[in-house]
């Protein structure tokens, strides 16, 4: 088991690094002048000159690639200069020559073109309100997916069945974004009297009396919207794994012992059924997660997802190019995890890679 | 064909609504497309700035016009005949490309692929120099090629001369599958919609670059299904005796393995399209889309966030989209249960 996850680990690491120079390879290669995007149409020699030096643009592209690589990576060799203690923020680990060292720091990526921030800072900054808005979607996901499935498999072929997997279809049929419109509309705007919630707003949000508070009912709408397309394929998966289960021997020796229908329901069948449902759900995690970008869009959520698509609007490079590392590197570990799991679910999986 | 799909279960009254709904789309798309061409005028939607905001079945204006005037129905022609076109152009290119790389890699193999030792390595240098141009060619001078042509030259022929020399027939099988199978796990760790996104803040996409980026999104999930189906018949006994008879590689892939796997490739086909009809909608919502003078099903959209009373600029290209995707894994899921 340590053997499989440790190889998994590099793999990842390997993955990581090829989406890296994929990343740097797209933005350098394809046309687009970024001294003119951060000094602006006006702007005279010098500055554009000094600004080129910065980001390295002078030099070859292959230097270029390496000076990125040595920003990205966590342990790296810098110049011991008080110009790039303030840059990286470092804590040095190692001397070497050339008044070089070895140092440890956040992987550094750059810096916003329109607001002069740091991106890695940027990123860590709104990180916590995807991860909640996620989670909570992905809650609510599974457990009325799942109950929704049993029930629908439970009613097999009758009316209630079908209307729950009429509204299933319909579920994975919507866009994201169409529906988050329409959500946002409906409770936010419309009903918003009977309901009390808002259009946009943010889990925490400062008062101008009582200081920075926490808004639990500004999630309900995004993590409804962005759960209801898992919601659906989750309960199609439970209805039809149920279904299957149903008709094994086990089921039928069960109820010929004379076992409670409650007692068969819970202890047999969904114990056997849910296993492919959760392995299903932990491999999906990631690109379920896609729709995250336009319902944090929608709903003003400051997420990863709205930052990017902001700076994809205002052309802001390094965002961009931050964002999809970060979310590289997010799905990486969450496919790894996701192995790990079915590793441990499943041991023939360890056998065979 | 017709036949083909009677036999493959479309008897289903529902499932063949949706195909008729999206043959009549494309039939329609065709037809504007035609008329467009034949008539030689343009038939770009007006702006109108005396006729703002009219809601549906108003004088002139079936369904209403937007906030700068233009006609609603008349955009959601163009746009569904845009949209379609785009993704259903996308989705084939990035079949083909994704089929033809996954029925290689998996045919091929690690082993199968094998050249000589000389010809390798002078590929190889003629790569590495072909990939510093290629890199080198935005800050590109008569003296950059000769730096670096020079030297790739000179190594070539010095390699060339060596292996004249040794003449030797060493064979070098090349891990096609390895390679290929590796890029392309790295480069499905991004999600496609992302993929798109990414390219389009870089390069803004006009038609044709649109439907190049839906190929480099697309093609990773039909390399995986078809290098994985191919596997699965490769080494049957109708493949070897194939190959005893004297047929060629190329022969075996597409005339003997390839009818086999064609159901599961055209379900894959169905669910990319749908999705790639959202992906279009989604992206020219957000105003990274194609330019401003071909309607879309989301800039509707996005002109209703302007203005958010006027319904109807919401209601019917939501509906419309919804309809089109509904259809579309409708007849998936029909034919991936038979």
């Amino acid at each position: 088991m340590l053997k499989f996850i440790s190889r998994r680990f590099v793999y990842g690491i390997l993955i990581i690094f090829g989406v890296i120079t994929l990343v740097f390879f797209l933005f350098h290669v394809l046309p687009g002048d970024p001294v003119t995007l951060i000094a602006g149409q006006r702007s005279d020699v010098s500055t554009r000159q000094e600004i080129s030096r910065e980001l390295g643009l002078n030099k070859p592209i292959e230097n270029q690639y390496l000076f990125f690589v040595n920003d990205l990576l966590p342990i790296s060799l810098h110049r011991d200069t008080k110009e790039n203690q303030e840059k990286y923020d470092f804590v040095r680990l190692l001397k070497y020559e050339n008044n070089r060292v070895f140092v440890i720091k956040w992987p550094y990526l750059r810096r916003s073109f329109q607001t002069n921030r740091e991106v890695t800072k940027i990123l860590l900054e709104n990180i916590d309100d995807t991860i909640w808005l996620a989670l909570a979607a992905m809650l609510f996901a599974t457990i009325v997916g799942i109950s929704l499935g049993i029930i629908a498999s439970l009613y097999q072929n009758t009316l209630p069945d079908k209307l729950i997997m009429g509204a299933t279809v319909l579920g994975i049929s919507i866009p994201s974004y169409v529906l988050a419109i329409m959500m946002a509309l409906i409770f936010g705007y419309y009903l918003s009297p009977y309901t009390n919630l808002e259009l946009t707003g943010q889990l925490w949000e400062i008062h101008p009396l009582y200081g920075r508070q926490l808004h639990l009912k500004n999630i309900i709408l995004p993590a409804i919207t962005l759960g209801i397309m898992p919601l659906a394929i989750i309960s199609q998966l439970t209805r039809n794994s149920m279904v299957d289960v149903f008709s094994k021997d086990f089921i039928k020796t069960a109820r010929s012992k004379g076992l409670s229908k409650r007692r068969i329901i819970i202890k047999h069948c969904l114990k056997n059924a849910l296993n492919p449902v959760l392995t299903a759900i932990s491999g999906w995690f990631a690109s379920l997660m896609a729709g995250a970008f336009f319902v944090e869009y929608i709903f003003d959520w400051k997420g990863i997802g709205y930052i990017t698509i902001k700076a994809v609007q205002n052309l802001d490079y390094p965002v961009v190019m931050g964002s999809t590392i970060f979310i590289a590197i997010a799905f990486v570990l969450i496919n790894i995890f996701a192995d790990i799991i079915y590793a441990w679910l499943d041991p023939r999986v360890r056998l065979h890679n | 064909m017709t036949q083909w799909l009677k036999e493959k279960g479309l008897k289903d009254t529902w499932c063949n609504l949706c195909f008729l709904f999206i043959a009549i789309e494309i039939l329609l798309s065709i037809f504007i497309m035609t008329f467009h061409k034949l008539s030689g005028t343009t038939f770009s939607v007006q702006i109108d700035l005396g006729n703002i905001g009219l809601s549906p079945f108003s004088e002139g204006h079936f369904l209403g016009t937007d906030h700068l005037g233009r006609d609603v129905l008349k955009q959601l022609f163009f746009g569904t005949k845009n949209t379609l076109f785009l993704s259903f152009m996308g989705t084939l290119l990035g079949s083909f490309v994704g089929i033809t790389f996954g029925c290689f890699s998996g045919y091929f193999g690690d082993d199968k692929l094998k050249i000589k030792a000389a010809k390798f390595w002078i590929g190889g240098f003629l790569i590495i120099g072909l990939a510093f141009y290629a890199f080198n060619i935005n800050t590109f001078r008569f003296s950059v090629l000769i730096d670096l042509l020079l030297p790739s030259a000179f190594l070539a022929s010095v390699s060339l001369l060596i292996f004249l020399l040794i003449k030797s027939k060493k064979q070098i099988p090349i891990p096609f599958d390895l390679y290929v199978v590796r890029v392309v796990e790295v480069y499905s760790t991004i999600p496609p919609i992302f993929i798109i996104i990414l390219l389009s803040s870089i390069l803004r996409p006009s038609p044709a670059l649109f439907i190049i980026y839906c190929v480099a999104a697309m093609w990773p999930e039909f390399f995986f299904l078809s290098r994985a189906e191919l596997l699965k018949t490769k080494n049957q006994t109708y493949i070897d005796a194939a190959r005893v008879i004297g047929q060629r590689n190329i022969p075996i892939v597409f005339r003997h393995i390839f009818p086999n796997m064609f159901q599961s490739l055209l379900v894959l086909f169905a669910f990319a399209f749908a999705r790639l009809l959202v992906i279009e909608s989604t992206l020219s919502f957000l105003g990274i889309g194609l330019p401003a003078q071909y309607p879309g099903w989301g800039k509707l959209i996005a002109s209703f966030q302007m203005n958010t009373d006027y319904w109807w600029l919401l209601l019917f290209p939501g509906l419309l989209i919804f309809i089109n995707v509904l259809c579309i894994q409708k007849i998936g899921r029909k034919l991936r249960e038979n």
